[in-house]
């Protein structure tokens, strides 16, 4: 085999290599040299380990970032959990701050007193006028 | 809901993913963070979603190359994965190093595919390379993992 044969040889098999990459990729590839590579068993071999090296990467990556997603979503619970209680401390710091203030300075006490000893007792009279029988008491003139 | 919100939402996920095998999960969070405040801050392209998401990984793939650098600088060692569950440890740490052999750049090309789910197109787009480099390291990055994993799964038995 000459080098320029070989060197041949060792391209073509890097087409096929290339065209199955793109097949796990998802990427375009000539259908022709698909039916070529997937022919030999090296190629179908590399394409197995292809999908298994895949799997290898996301299944190691997967855990951190599993777990970097629960870490966001805890963070987030602590968030509404400290925003609930911060609001409960300041209403129940509210009240009882409420209440010692009114305990402190109570509201002034007004106390009416009623004298009831003479409630009941009508002034003096200023003028008596005495009624006689036959004395027209209605009359106006000389009713001093 | 405004598109910064929107780009949040839908490649969150996946920008956290890859920059958690570059940087290490810890660095990851605050550098996804540091991503959608950057996207925030800046003008959404008026483009198409693939586009955006395109946009979204570049800065996510420049900030990385930032913060890989300044540890460099700082001589602190890079975590590239953090395999905690015991079925996956094994695997975890195969990849970790597996992934620590690759070319830097074939390593960005491979994670945006494989953790981030980008296209070719957008991936080009996200390292400034041709589509047909993308390609060839892509291949490059999967034949090197597939030969260091395989290796691999003569002591363990997670590897097919």
């Amino acid at each position: 085999m000459t080098p320029d044969e070989h060197r041949e040889i060792v391209r073509s098999d890097d087409e096929l290599y290339l065209v199955v990459g793109a097949l796990a990729d998802g990427e375009a590839l000539d259908p022709v040299t698909l039916r070529a590579a997937l022919e030999d068993p090296a190629i179908r071999d590399y394409l197995v380990d292809l999908i298994a090296l895949r799997q290898a990467v996301r299944t190691v990556s997967e855990l951190p970032a599993a777990r970097w997603r629960e870490r966001g979503s805890f963070r987030s619970r602590v968030g509404w959990l400290s925003a609930a209680a911060a609001i409960v401390i300041s209403l129940t710091g509210g009240y009882f701050a409420g209440q010692r203030t009114v305990q402190a300075a109570p509201a002034p006490i007004v106390e009416t007193v009623v004298h009831l000893g003479n409630a009941g007792a009508a002034p003096k009279p200023t003028r008596v006028i005495s009624l006689r029988p036959g004395v027209n008491w209605t009359e106006t003139a000389g009713a001093q | 809901m405004a598109d910064a919100d929107l780009l949040f939402t839908a490649h969150r996920d996946g920008v956290f993913r890859y920059l958690c095998r570059i940087v290490g999960q810890e660095d990851a969070r605050e550098l996804t963070q540091e991503v959608f405040l950057r996207v925030t801050r800046a003008e959404v392209p008026n483009t198409d979603d693939g586009g955006r998401r395109a946009w979204v990984f570049r800065i996510a793939r420049n900030l990385a190359l930032n913060h890989v650098r300044d540890d460099r600088r700082r001589g602190t060692a890079v975590e590239l994965t953090d395999a905690t569950a015991q079925p996956t440890q094994a695997l975890g740490v195969a990849l970790r190093e597996a992934l620590g052999q690759l070319n830097p750049v074939d390593r960005d090309v491979f994670l945006m595919r494989e953790a981030g789910g980008l296209s070719y197109a957008e991936i080009s787009f996200a390292c400034q390379l041709t589509p047909d480099s993308v390609r060839s390291r892509l291949h490059r990055a999967r034949q090197q993992l597939r030969r260091a994993l395989s290796g691999a799964s003569e002591r363990d038995s997670f590897w097919r």
